[in-house]
C-alpha cells in the first residue's frame, strides 16, 4: 500500500485574485481554514507581478474536482461559492508560466518539490530588503 | 499496551532489551522522554518517528500511515499535551522516508502549538535528518511553529522543548534517543538552516567542518548575543550568514579563510562593538558585510585585496571613528561604500584605482574635516560621493577625468572655502553638484563643456562673488544654477553664447549681480539665437539699456523674462 496523495499540486494566485483562489482553495480542501492558504504574495514573475503561492500533495481526485461544479464542502456550508466559481474559471493547469490573468496549477507527481514547481510557472521569492 | 508502557525494563529471554515493535510500529522504549517533564515541567515532546502520533488531518480523524501522506496533527509525547496542528490543508507538513517530515519552505508548511501564558525559558533539543544539537531558548506566549519552514536539515525527526534548563547531561540523553546518528558533521550546505529562529539564545558548538555555504544560515537569531567558534574552514559562501543578529556583541575568530562572498553576512548587527581580524584574504564580495553595524567603533585591517565589490559595506556604521588602510585595490564599485559613517574624522589613503562607481560612497560622513588624494581615475559615478560631508574644509585635486555624474556630489559641504580645478571634462550631470556650498568664496574654471544639466549646480553658494567663463555649450537645463548666490556680483560675457536650451528659470535670482553682469548674461542668451526660453533675475542692479535692447530681442523671440527693477 502506498500513500493516496499521489500528486503534488502547486497554485499561484495573482495578488488581485488572492481572495478569489482562498474562496477556491476552501472549496477543494479538506479544511475550513483552507481560507487563508494564500496570505502574502510573496512570489514575482520576469515582469514584477506579484503572487501568493500554495504547494501540497494531493489525491489524484483533485483534478477532476478542480473541473467539476463546485459545492460548498460540509466543513464550510456557508463559502463564497461565486468566487470560488470564478477562481475555478481562471484555472490554467499545467499550460504555462504565470501570468496576472490566471490561476496557474502545476499538478505533477507526489516526488516533485514545491521549489520545482514554482520555478517551472516563472516565478522567484521577492528579495526582503537585505537580500536586493 | 499499558502494561508495556509503564514496563521499566523488557527482555528477551535473559537479554534486556531497550526497544520493543510491534511491526514498524515501537511499542515500548527502555528510555522514558517523559521523566523530563515530570513534577508539572512545562514543554513538548514530539517524534515523527512514532506514526501512531501522527495524524493526515487536524482533528485527528485519519492516521499518517504511508510516505507521502500530509500531517495536519502530531501529538505530543511529554505528558502536556500541547499538540502540534495545522489547519490549512495546503500547509501541512508531508510524512517522509526514512520516518520525518518534509515541510517546504517554498509553501510555508508548518505545525504549530500554542505556548502559554508566561512563554518558556529552557531548552529545546532538535533533531533533524542531517544533525540534533540542544539550544537554549526564549520563546513568547502564542503560537510556534513546528517542523516549521526554516528548520536545520532537509526533515524535521523530533524535538524537546522544556520549560527550564535542561542540564548537558539530560541534554546528552535526550539528544542520543531522538538523533538518527548524524552530527552536522557531514554537511555542505547550511543555507538557511537557523533561519528566523529567535528564540534561540544560545547556540552549541556544532561541527560544521565540511560546510561550504552558509548563506543566511543564522539570518535573523536576533536573541543569540554570542556565537561558539564553530569551524567555516570549508566556508566559500556566508552571505546573509549572521545578518541580522540584532543582539550579537561580540564575533569569534571564525575561519573565513575560503570565504569568497560576504554580501550582507553582519548586516544589520547593531550591537557588535568591536570585529577580529578574519581572513577574508579571498573574498571578493563585500557588498552590505557591515551594513548598520552601528555600534562598532573600531575595524580590523582586514584582507580585502580580492574584493571588487564594497557597495553599502560599512554603510551606516556610524560609531566608527577612524578607517584602517585596506587594501581596496581591486574595488570597482564603493557605491554607499561608507554612507553615514558620521563619526569617522579622517579617511586614510586606500586604493581605489579600480573603482568606477562612488555614488553616495561618503555621503553624510559629517565629521570628515579633510578627505585624502585618493585615486579616482577610473570612476565614472560620483553622484552624491561627499554630499552632507559638512566638515570638510577644503578637498584634493583628485582625478575625476572619467566622471559622468557628478549631481549633488559636494552638496552641502558647507565648510569647503576652496575648490581644486578637477577634470570635469565627461561630466554631463552637475544637478545640485555644490549647492549649498556656503563658504565658497571663489570658483576655478573647470571644464563643464559635456554638462548638459546644471539644475542647482551652485544654489545658495552664497560666498562667491564672481563666475569663471565656464564652458556650457552643451547645457540644456540651468533652472535654479546660481539661485541665491547672494554675494554674486560679476558673471563673465560670452557664457550662453552656445547654450542648447532656454530653460533659466529662476537662474539668477536674489543674486546681487553687477549691471555689467546682467548684461552680460542677456546678451550673450541673445548671441545664444535659441527660443521660446525662460529668464529670471532678482537681487542685484537692474539692467542697462543695452540689457534691456537684449530682453526686447528675446521677447520678440518667444522668451519669458524678468530682471531686477522690472523691465
Amino acid at each position: 500500500m502506498t500513500t493516496k496523495y499521489q500528486q503534488r499540486a502547486t497554485i499561484v494566485a495573482p495578488e488581485s485574485l488572492i481572495a478569489d483562489a482562498n474562496s477556491l482553495a476552501l472549496a477543494l480542501g479538506e479544511s475550513a481554514a483552507d481560507d487563508k492558504t494564500f496570505n502574502t504574495a510573496s512570489y514575482q514573475d520576469a515582469q514584477g507581478n506579484l503572487y501568493a503561492v500554495a504547494s501540497t500533495v494531493a489525491k489524484p481526485i483533485f483534478a477532476q474536482m478542480a473541473g467539476q461544479p463546485l459545492k460548498a464542502p460540509d466543513h464550510s456550508p456557508d463559502m463564497d461559492l461565486v468566487a470560488a466559481t470564478r477562481a475555478q474559471g481562471m484555472l490554467q493547469i499545467n499550460n504555462g508560466i504565470a501570468n496576472p490573468d490566471v490561476i496557474a496549477v502545476i499538478l505533477g507527481d507526489n516526488t516533485e518539490n514545491a521549489k520545482d514547481h514554482i520555478e517551472a510557472l516563472g516565478l522567484t521569492p521577492i528579495p526582503q530588503e537585505d537580500e536586493l | 499496551m499499558p502494561i508495556l508502557n509503564q514496563a521499566d525494563s523488557m527482555y528477551v529471554g535473559d537479554k534486556s532489551v531497550d526497544r520493543v515493535y510491534l511491526g514498524v510500529l515501537e511499542v515500548w522504549s527502555a528510555f522514558q522522554m517523559s521523566s523530563f517533564f515530570a513534577n508539572n515541567k512545562q514543554g513538548v515532546y514530539f517524534d515523527s518517528r512514532k506514526q501512531s502520533t501522527l495524524f493526515q488531518d487536524a482533528a485527528g480523524n485519519t492516521p499518517v500511515l504511508y510516505a507521502g501522506d500530509p500531517v495536519g496533527l502530531m501529538l505530543d509525547q511529554s505528558g502536556n499535551e500541547i499538540n502540534a496542528n495545522q489547519v490549512t490543508s495546503w500547509k501541512r507538513p508531508i510524512y517522509a522516508n526514512p520516518a520525518s517530515l518534509d515541510a517546504s519552505i517554498y509553501s510555508s508548511d508548518f505545525l504549530s502549538i500554542l505556548i502559554p501564558t508566561g512563554g518558556w525559558q529552557g531548552t529545546m533539543v532538535l533533531a533533524t535528518d542531517t544533525g540534533t544539537a540542544s539550544y537554549g531558548v526564549d520563546i513568547p506566549e502564542g503560537e510556534y511553529e513546528i517542523a516549521g519552514k526554516f528548520n536545520p536539515g532537509n526533515t524535521f525527526i523530533a524535538i524537546v522543548l522544556r520549560d527550564g534548563a535542561m542540564t548537558n547531561t539530560d541534554t546528552d540523553i535526550v539528544e542520543t534517543n531522538i538523533s538518527n546518528g548524524e552530527s552536522y558533521n557531514t554537511a555542505i550546505s547550511f543555507n538557511n538552516y537557523w533561519r528566523d529562529r529567535t528564540e534561540i539564545t544560545s547556540f552549541p558548538l556544532i561541527d560544521t567542518s565540511s560546510g561550504t555555504s552558509f548563506n543566511a544560515a543564522w539570518y535573523g537569531c536576533s536573541s543569540l548575543t554570542s556565537f561558539p567558534l564553530i569551524n567555516t574552514s570549508s566556508g566559500t559562501s556566508f552571505s546573509s550568514a549572521w545578518s541580522s543578529c540584532t543582539l550579537l556583541t561580540e564575533f569569534p575568530l571564525i575561519d573565513t579563510s575560503s570565504g569568497t562572498n560576504f554580501s550582507y553576512t553582519w548586516y544589520n548587527c547593531g550591537s557588535l562593538t568591536e570585529f577580529p581580524l578574519i581572513d577574508t584574504s579571498n573574498g571578493t564580495n563585500f557588498s552590505r558585510a557591515w551594513y548598520n553595524c552601528t555600534s562598532l567603533t573600531s575595524f580590523p585591517l582586514i584582507n580585502t585585496s580580492s574584493g571588487t565589490n564594497f557597495s553599502y559595506t560599512w554603510f551606516s556604521c556610524s560609531s566608527l571613528t577612524s578607517f584602517p588602510l585596506i587594501n581596496t585595490s581591486s574595488g570597482t564599485d564603493f557605491s554607499r561604500a561608507w554612507y553615514n559613517c558620521d563619526s569617522l574624522t579622517s579617511f586614510p589613503l586606500i586604493n581605489t584605482s579600480s573603482g568606477t562607481d562612488f555614488n553616495y560612497a561618503w555621503y553624510n560622513c559629517d565629521s570628515l574635516t579633510s578627505f585624502p588624494l585618493i585615486n579616482t581615475s577610473s570612476g565614472t559615478d560620483f553622484s552624491r560621493a561627499w554630499s552632507n560631508c559638512t566638515s570638510l574644509t577644503s578637498f584634493p585635486l583628485i582625478n575625476t577625468s572619467s566622471g559622468t555624474d557628478f549631481s549633488r556630489a559636494w552638496r552641502n559641504c558647507y565648510l569647503l572655502t576652496e575648490f581644486p580645478l578637477i577634470d570635469t571634462s565627461n561630466g554631463t550631470s552637475f544637478s545640485y553638484t555644490w549647492s549649498n556650498c556656503y563658504s565658497l568664496t571663489e570658483f576655478p574654471l573647470i571644464d563643464t563643456s559635456s554638462g548638459t544639466n546644471f539644475y542647482q549646480a551652485w544654489i545658495s553658494c552664497s560666498s562667491l562673488t564672481e563666475f569663471p567663463l565656464i564652458d556650457t555649450s552643451s547645457g540644456t537645463n540651468f533652472s535654479y544654477t546660481w539661485f541665491s548666490c547672494t554675494s554674486l556680483t560679476s558673471f563673465p560675457s560670452n557664457v550662453f553664447d552656445n547654450v542648447k536650451s532656454g530653460n533659466f528659470s529662476w537662474a539668477f535670482n536674489n543674486t546681487n549681480l553687477s549691471q555689467d553682469s546682467i548684461d552680460n548674461i542677456l546678451v550673450s542668451l541673445v548671441t545664444s539665437t535659441i527660443g521660446n526660453g525662460t529668464f529670471h533675475q532678482s537681487g542685484g542692479s537692474a539692467p542697462s539699456a543695452t540689457g534691456e535692447s537684449a530682453i526686447n530681442t528675446l521677447r520678440s523671440r518667444g522668451w519669458s523674462v524678468s530682471v531686477t527693477g522690472g523691465y
